[in-house]
């Protein structure tokens, strides 16, 4: 007797837990899990967003020479140089260089060296940073990691409150209503929302609480030391010359495979003691994490190899690598991408089941409620539409800004906040059902509109792009168009709101 | 002075011991924040400190669970019979963790 009471109660508090946690917070997550789905393919789209480079298949070594020249020419006198060197997904030889607490950065052309004139953009990078930290540093850490932990509590109170849930899966006993396309997606991606969403959790809290950093280091780059993944060696204050880093380049890839060189970092450049970095790529691995080797930049003398990693340290970037999905090519991309899209049609269809289960039941109560519920639809759509909206915004964006803009990268992530703020007004403007429906078409015509608005801007709109072999730019333009479709059929479903 | 002093005190503790649903659902969400973060930080500092492996171990190690541990706090705030129940153990768990800690400290 004492005991049922007791587990009612206990459902009573998960259910509400689910329920206003799953909704405060699902206006959140289902923003992190969007962006977070298109930053899988964050090289791609930094891709498309820079038409004017279409580089052909490079040496490494030529690419390294190229940016040792370049960066001997503009940043002689930096602390450190970062060199990026071209991949099958990104074409561009990316360097930057920093001074002091200063880093600069340049887009060059891999054969040439010369710095690219394309337009500026902060490209899929915007999204990554979006998903990560919502593109406000460490209070957007926290914010994400307070949705991490409350989509945990969601997914635990969720099966709590629903046990049933796997058997009605399992049957097929799928009914067409939005609490039944929120439990089946629900339990469809629970694998893969659990372990997306705890080694995302991870990765923030190590940022936000680094208790045992505090603890038992002086200082984060004395771990960073020590775990191998910085060079604790101090210049000498003596100039020397440093030797051209692509001879080098071959002695780092006969320990790591020909080709397998993505970064290549050096210290002190033009100093006595410099030191000249080598990061393997992890794309065939699931760890994120680099081995590498070091060489004195003036004698090429072996510092040292670094591949043995501590096996906590291991564990911890494995789990980041399964976060980060660049361990299994194409494949595994695509179905991190699909998962995440499922996992954002389970938020919303949950968000949306909480107006639709109260709205027959709201019009009889009190104003002040009804006000409350109006509030809440209004944000559910310019949570789910609209930061839909603002992406493929943030994309035409990209086209349409003059090319020779100044604080051009600004003005494109401002173009994602303006949209998506209107899309709120929009949403508080119109009546719910008509926000809805007007909103998802908006989606889906802009959507749609995504390769026509890139055929007609650039020289690689989708046709011409598939007629050169081109798939990085194709596919995104045919993701698009698949989405848009896909998003008006939905729209076309919305009734019709009665005239009133 | 002192009289308002005690009726504050009298207006505090009526709160805290109170058992009408919205000041239980408060509390709750105070234990879940808050106590969570103190059983999380409490938790990692008396594993940085007690165990004896190389530091770099340490630091990784017990990166993998401050998640769990949290989730595990946060769930007891609204799950725990009453609010109070939930405050009352998130701190017996934090001056557990704080005790092992201290303790730990002193032998390093």
């Amino acid at each position: 007797m004492i005991k049922t009471s007791i587990n009612k109660t206990l459902l009573r508090s998960m259910s509400e837990l689910h329920t206003w946690g799953g909704l405060i917070f699902g206006w959140l997550l289902f923003a992190i899990f969007l962006t977070g789905t298109l930053a899988v393919f964050q090289a791609e789209l930094t891709h498309w967003m820079k038409p004017e480079f279409r580089a052909s298949q490079v040496l490494p070594g030529q690419a390294l020479a190229a940016a040792d020249k370049k960066l001997r020419q503009i940043a002689s006198h930096a602390d450190t140089w970062t060199i990026h060197l071209p991949q099958k997904n990104s074409p561009i030889l990316d360097v930057s260089w920093k001074k002091g607490k200063i880093t600069l950065e340049r887009h060059l052309d891999p054969l040439k060296g010369a710095v690219l004139k394309e337009r500026q953009t902060e490209g899929g990078r915007f999204f990554t940073d979006f998903h990560s930290e919502l593109h406000s540093g460490k209070a957007g850490l926290w914010l994400v990691s307070a949705a991490s932990l409350v989509m945990l509590a969601a997914l635990v109170s969720g099966i709590l409150i629903r046990k049933r849930v796997f058997k009605d899966f399992f049957l097929l006993r799928w009914k067409r209503t939005w609490l039944d396309a929120h439990i089946m997606t629900g339990v469809f991606t629970l694998p893969f929302v659990l372990l997306i969403t705890y080694t995302g959790l991870v990765l923030t809290l190590m940022e936000v609480m680094p208790v045992s950093t505090h603890l038992l280091y002086e200082n984060k780059a004395k771990l960073w030391t020590e775990v191998g993944l910085l060079s604790d060696q101090k210049p000498a204050n003596v100039p020397a010359a440093l030797l051209p880093l692509e001879q080098l380049l071959p002695l780092a890839e006969d320990l790591f495979g020909k080709g397998k060189i993505i970064f290549v970092l050096v210290k002190s450049p033009g100093d006595q003691q410099a030191v000249v970095t080598f990061i393997r790529n992890t794309d065939d691995r699931i760890a994120a994490v680099g081995d590498r080797v070091s060489f004195n930049g003036v004698t090429g003398e072996l510092l040292g190899i670094h591949s043995k990693w501590d096996p906590y340290v291991y564990s911890v970037r494995f789990l980041a690598g399964l976060h980060v999905a660049r361990f299994g090519g194409y494949t595994v991309a695509w179905l991190y991408f699909l998962a995440g899209l499922i996992g954002c049609i389970m938020i919303a269809a949950g968000l949306v089941f909480f107006t639709v289960k109260r709205r027959s039941r709201y019009s009889k109560s009190s104003e002040a409620v009804q006000y409350v519920y109006r509030i809440i639809e209004a944000l559910n759509t310019a949570a789910i539409t609209g930061i839909m909206i603002a992406c493929i915004a943030y994309l035409w964006a990209n086209r349409l800004l003059p090319i020779s803009m100044k604080e051009r990268s600004d003005a494109e992530i401002t173009v994602f906040f303006g949209v998506w703020l209107m899309t709120l007004v929009h949403a508080f403007w119109r009546s719910p059902l008509r926000a809805w429906k007007e909103q998802l078409a908006m989606t889906a015509g802009l959507c749609i509109g995504l390769p026509i608005i890139n055929g007609l801007t650039t020289k690689i709109g989708l046709l011409p792009a598939i007629a050169q072999g081109d798939w990085m730019t194709a596919s995104v333009d045919l993701t698009a168009l698949v989405l848009g479709v896909l998003l008006a059929a939905a729209a076309w479903r919305i009734p019709a709101p009665k005239l009133t | 002075m002192n009289s308002s002093l005690i009726k504050s005190y009298v207006w505090l503790n009526n709160i805290l011991k109170s058992q009408t649903q919205p000041v239980q659902t408060i509390l709750r969400i105070f234990a879940a924040v808050l106590g969570g973060y103190v059983v999380t930080y409490s938790a990692l500092a008396a594993l940085a400190l007690l165990l004896p492996w190389p530091r770099v171990s340490v630091v990784f190690f017990s990166a993998l669970f401050p998640g769990i541990i949290w989730l595990g706090a946060l769930l007891w705030a609204f799950a725990a019979p009453t609010a109070q129940r939930a405050w009352r153990d998130l701190f017996g768990v934090t001056a557990f963790f704080s005790i092992l800690a201290l303790v730990a400290s002193r032998m390093h």
